[in-house]
């Protein structure tokens, strides 16, 4: 640890750090645009939207799941062993992803780029709190956080053009070089061991074989490079244990070899002497695992899990929620209540309790649990129907439609930031943002099929942009109160932890927002698409489609996005209460 | 299977430094017009099957088919869904043929209609098993311009490749852009049992350009009953 001042290799580690927070953050926005060319990819239609919401809300999840645990285990095991092993699980996830053939192993792949990814963030939170002295955090902290917005911000654009130029799979492909970069950049700003501690052991070549071998064989087993799976001597390593269903590929013999290696190499690991220097401190981390809350956070995403199965893996065309719901809402509910329960009596628990007493703490997650929602379903539905309307089949008319409200949004923050520089302004500042975003998107939710082509006279530019630019501008706005709001409310060596929980917040209120917003706004599209005739009717010879047929059918597809905003309406609204209600200053009232 | 490929190209020329020789079966191999004619023997022997549907650069004007599965059953049944992209949206589309009738459960609607399979650029589905118009017969008339390739494993199961070509009007089900063109043909067949595993045909189907199918077929022996909805 460092008492005094930052010095330059802490402020490289940060960077590097911060970069993957960057990579980490994008990549939950990513598949934002990227959505229709990842179900046209794996065969899935439009009809079954609610089905692909996971790759969104499955990322969300492992992404919240470790946020609040891996503070705890990179005090004890280190801060480089942990960030390198979310960097790896991020990259993992993203190998998975990118070779994926089934939406289950798609998902699987998110979930676990998920773990690696939110996990970056509280490891640089933790950064900061050893370089900086507490009165000085503001700044670094702020980068962090920044740089998550900005991933919202280049996400969606990043995605657009790496589907328009290579294809959807190239985005989780790139993240294996980002990622590379950034663990070698971080190493190399790292502390060296001092010198008798690394000399100290030898080097532990059985457990680099069998790192290598295991690590290798994954990667055969998921590329699957057609001249080996399909060769007429190579081919028997790719023959399924499984034949068919989604998980088939992970039972061919490579892959098994490959997981015989991995746990051999974890066993290894967990078992060489002393005398050897370790790769992984898998002893270390095992003591570490028994002492931090995993069962806290196994609790919280299995509740959030519950949310993401109830919503997407409903008939979207009978009902809201699965079948499954009336098992799955108790049994979040039941999650919830021993997350709570485990809070009280945990020796380490997954929140300090510290951190969410205050009124403005505890508030400023209520709010952002509503930002989220609102903000999720704006950056998903706006490209749909870009999509549905003016951009047939084109990623990047419909990025150029939202990126009227993405450029709103870092401006909005600023914006934010600049009229909450002297406290006590976070309550209405936030709900103003809040209001804005509300109005905007009400708006919205009666644009018409022609409301992305309408211009004022004249002019290059129509209402539907000045409401994109708004609804950006309020929902940017309101973040920067919102951080200021729990960082007034909680002690200075709690601004890390409180910070992180904003981003939880704000995560959970996306995923519990994409999951349900998409499941009502679909089940009502089957409603209204319920009412339509037949095309065979409509149509004047008898076809299947006709323009006529078409127009009707976009106009229950706009009626499903007018839904989702009018829901995002409705949660900024919502958001906006919250923010008046429960940011104001104590001595304001 | 090469949308697979060509994804996985990069990634395979880093691999695969060494090359892996596919010089498959060899010396006992029977010509390729006597496997082909084994192939239907069996093909013509099922009650019924199951197929999946995989495509590769279909675009057309209309809604075309891009992908699907089912079954199919004797005399001229299929159901299953279709993949259908229009404008390049892409819907499930499950549907039932019966001899040359066919229903749908168009895209967002919960009933089956009967409509013209023409709608989505095919002819009668259920041909697909017909001996005298289904794929059998295409084994049939590929035969007199068939070759070997390399042999190769598809899931682990080693398979004789053998290559030819058929008029495109001869393909059952599917469209045909340009009659001028013949329809390139890629037939895997298990030696050991003379079934065909799959088909793979690149033609000009719904346009001029080259698109290409690939037919999985498995379920050899089972029974199926497909009946009309009600």
């Amino acid at each position: 640890m460092h008492a005094v001042a930052a010095d330059r290799r802490d402020r490289r580690r940060l960077a590097f750090a911060a970069t993957g927070v960057l990579v980490a953050a994008a990549d939950t926005y990513v598949v934002v645009i990227a959505l229709p060319a990842i179900m046209d990819g794996l065969g899935i239609g439009i009809d079954h939207l609610q089905q692909t919401t996971p790759i969104i809300s499955g990322y969300l999840l492992g992404y919240v799941a470790v946020l609040p645990l891996i503070g705890h285990l990179s005090d004890r095991v280190g801060r480089r062993p942990v960030l390198l092993g979310c960097l790896s699980a991020f990259a993992a996830g993203s190998l998975v992803t990118a070779t994926a053939s089934s939406l289950a192993l798609l998902v699987a792949g998110r979930a676990l780029a998920g773990l690696g990814g939110g996990g970056l963030v509280p490891v640089t939170l933790a950064l900061v709190a050893d370089g900086w002295p507490v009165e000085r955090r503001g700044l670094p902290l702020g980068v962090v956080s920044g740089v998550q917005e900005l991933g919202s911000v280049l996400g969606p654009l990043y995605g657009a053009a790496v589907v328009a130029l290579a294809g959807w799979r190239w985005i989780f492909w790139l993240n294996l070089p980002l990622t590379a970069a950034v663990a070698l950049g971080y190493s190399s700003a790292h502390p060296r061991r001092s010198g008798a501690a690394a000399r100290a052991g030898r080097r532990d070549l059985p457990g680099a074989a069998l790192l290598t071998a295991g690590l290798a064989a994954l990667v055969l087993a998921l590329v699957a490079p057609a001249p080996l799976a399909d060769g007429v001597d190579t081919g028997v390593l790719y023959a399924p244990a499984i034949a068919s269903g989604p998980w088939s590929v992970l039972t061919t013999p490579v892959a098994l070899i490959a997981f015989g290696c991995l746990v051999a190499f974890l066993a290894w690991e967990a078992s060489a002497p002393r005398s050897i220097r370790a790769l992984v401190p898998v002893r270390a981390l095992l003591r570490t695992l028994a002492a931090v809350d995993l069962a806290g956070a196994a609790l919280l995403a299995g509740a959030l899990g519950c949310v993401v199965v109830a919503f997407s893996t409903t008939d979207a065309s009978r009902q809201v929620v699965a079948p499954s719901a009336p098992l799955l809402g108790p049994a979040a509910l039941l999650l919830v209540a021993g997350l709570l329960w485990r809070q009280r009596r945990a020796p380490t628990p997954l929140l300090d309790p510290a951190v969410l007493r205050p009124r403005r703490a505890w508030g400023a997650c209520a709010a952002s649990l509503a930002i989220g929602a609102g903000l999720m379903a704006t950056l998903v539905d706006v490209p749909f129907f870009a999509r549905a309307t003016i951009f047939p089949g084109s990623q990047l008319g419909a990025a150029a439609v939202l990126l009227r409200f993405l450029v709103a949004v870092p401006a909005g923050a600023v914006l934010g930031g600049w009229l909450v520089r002297r406290p006590g302004r976070e309550a209405p500042v936030a709900a103003a943002g809040m209001l804005l975003a509300a109005a905007a998107l009400a708006a919205m939710a009666t644009w018409p099929a022609s409301a992305l082509s309408a211009h004022f006279g004249g002019l290059p530019f129509g209402a539907s942009d000045v409401e994109l630019v708004a609804a950006g501008l309020g929902f940017g706005s309101a973040i920067a109160p919102v951080n200021a709001a729990v960082l007034a409310a909680v002690p200075a060596r709690l601004h890390g932890l409180a910070t992180s929980l904003v981003v939880v917040a704000r995560s959970v209120g996306m995923l519990v927002g994409i999951s349900a917003l998409t499941a009502v706004a679909l089940h009502r599209f089957y409603l209204a698409a319920r009412r339509i005739p037949s095309p065979l009717r409509i149509c004047p010879s008898g076809e299947a489609t006709c323009p006529a047929y078409q127009r009707l059918e976009t106009a229950a597809v706009l009626r499903e996005l007018h839904t989702v905003f009018a829901g995002a309406a409705a949660c900024a609204g919502l958001g906006a209460l919250l923010a008046l209600a429960l940011l104001r200053t104590p001595d304001a009232r | 299977m090469a949308a697979r490929r060509r994804l996985l190209a990069p990634a395979s020329n880093l691999l695969l430094a060494a090359g892996i020789s596919a010089c498959g079966g060899g010396a006992h191999r029977p010509a390729p017009s006597a496997l082909l004619r084994s192939a239907r023997a069996s093909l013509d022997q099922t009650p019924a099957l199951r197929f999946s549907l995989t495509s590769v650069g279909v675009s057309g004007p209309g809604a075309d088919l891009v992908g699907g599965a089912g079954e199919l059953a004797r005399p001229g049944s299929l159901e299953g869904t279709f993949q259908v992209s229009t404008s390049g949206i892409q819907v499930g589309v499950k549907v039932i043929a019966i001899g040359s009738r066919f229903w749908a459960v168009l895209p967002f609607r919960s009933t089956y209609s009967r409509v013209d399979p023409a709608q989505f650029g095919l002819t009668d589905p259920g041909e697909l098993l017909s001996p005298t118009r289904g794929l059998a017969n295409l084994l049939t008339d590929m035969a007199g311009n068939a070759r070997y390739e390399a042999s190769v494993r598809l899931g682990g199961e080693l398979l004789y490749v053998v290559s030819g070509t058929v008029a495109g009007s001869m393909v059952p089900v599917l469209p045909d852009a340009d009659p001028s063109r013949p329809v390139h043909l890629t037939v895997y067949v298990d030696p050991t049992t003379d079934q065909v595993r799959q088909v793979t045909l690149a033609g000009p189907f719904t346009s001029s350009r080259t698109s290409r199918y690939a037919v999985r077929l498995s379920g050899y022996g089972t029974h199926a009953t497909i009946s009309p909805p009600g």
